[in-house]
């Protein structure tokens, strides 16, 4: 009776223990370095600066992310006011019409995540596994008349 | 007694697995490059937006949730999806420079459906409204206009609950393109 009492406080600890990994996290992240960094300094720039209206649309897996377009919108402003390429970089039409889209898709690299971050949640670690994210970004630039520049 | 508590921690474990607690509340409305491709190429004079809001005769809980969810929860941004739908043709019409605030051409409108299903196997989301368009006291347009998705859904609901809310609040930028990409509306607001 003993033993059948403490093996079941076992289980429940058990199942308390992986309720809190649950809510936790313990992960390494990576990002890939074969995509190098540009300064700003090094961008070829024309003289005659135009004005540019910008559209930015997160993506995830090719369908529109409205909060992670909210969450990520001003830091891509910043990033292309920062570029120098453009006179004026607005979120509403500029004079000349022209426009920017940048379109990011946020596409999985790896089969199964869930199952392989299960497997290794379930193993408290010790099945170590790894996955991948990718992310495609889609520049559009339109002049005024519609023309893809 | 043993099995039983087992049984109930899995039961529990397997209900944690495939629900959620998500609460969110859509962000406001922004432009998308579809849909200001589409508008700024069908030539149409600029127009203002009038009131949208539920359809006659539905239930009032369609303006203000959504259900479907798995437990969890998406808010339209102003406390109406009505309204939404209101901002986003708003915003969209912005973008492309067709918003005139004293245009004698109103766009209103008037939602008849809002549904998502985050349901295990196959999720399904839809939208549907009415738009109408009056210039000068004269209705110009009058038609009902659906946008529908559905996509694989999984049965864990971390995963799909989020894919979920995602494919819903895309259907209000679906359903102004349809509206842009209607040859009737297009006729009705041509310049001429």
């Amino acid at each position: 009776m003993n033993n059948k009492f403490q093996y079941f406080q076992f289980i429940k600890l058990t199942i308390a223990s992986i309720f809190l990994l649950m809510l936790t996290g313990c992960a390494t992240m990576y990002v890939d370095g074969t995509t190098k960094e540009i300064k700003a300094s090094e961008y070829k720039v024309q003289q005659e600066k135009q004005a540019v209206m910008l559209v930015f649309e997160f993506q995830t897996k090719g369908v529109a992310n409205a909060q992670a377009t909210k969450y990520l919108k001003d830091k891509i402003v910043d990033q292309v006011k920062n570029s120098g390429i453009f006179s004026e970089v607005s979120l509403n039409p500029v004079a000349g019409n022209r426009v920017l889209s940048i379109t990011l898709n946020n596409v999985p690299l790896s089969d199964d995540a869930f199952s392989k971050g299960f497997v290794t949640g379930l193993t408290f670690g010790l099945a170590g596994s790894s996955v991948s994210d990718g992310y495609v970004c889609t520049a559009r630039y339109l002049g005024g008349d519609q023309q893809q520049l | 007694m043993l099995s039983r508590g087992i049984k109930s921690g899995l039961i529990m474990l397997l209900g944690l697995a495939i629900t959620g607690c998500i609460s969110m509340k859509m962000p406001e409305p922004t432009a998308t490059m579809s849909n200001l491709e589409k508008i700024r190429g069908a030539n149409v004079v600029p127009a203002k937006t009038g009131s949208f809001k539920l359809a006659a005769g539905k239930t009032p809980s369609l303006d203000k949730s959504v259900s479907g969810l798995r437990g969890s929860s998406v808010s339209p941004h102003s406390g109406s999806f009505a309204e939404q739908l209101r901002a986003q043709l708003e915003a969209e019409l912005k973008a492309a420079g067709l918003y005139d605030a004293q245009s004698n051409a109103t766009i209103s409108g008037e939602l008849i459906d809002s549904q998502v299903d985050a349901a295990i196997g196959t999720g399904t989301a839809k939208l549907s409204a009415r738009f109408i368009v009056d210039q000068a006291d004269t209705r110009i347009y009058d038609k009902v206009l659906t946008a529908d998705a559905s996509w694989p859904s999984s049965f864990v609901g971390a995963i799909a609950i989020p894919e979920a809310i995602n494919q819903y609040t895309a259907l209000y930028q679906t359903l102004i393109g349809r509206l842009f990409e209607d040859q009737d509306f297009r006729q009705a607001l041509r310049k001429k």
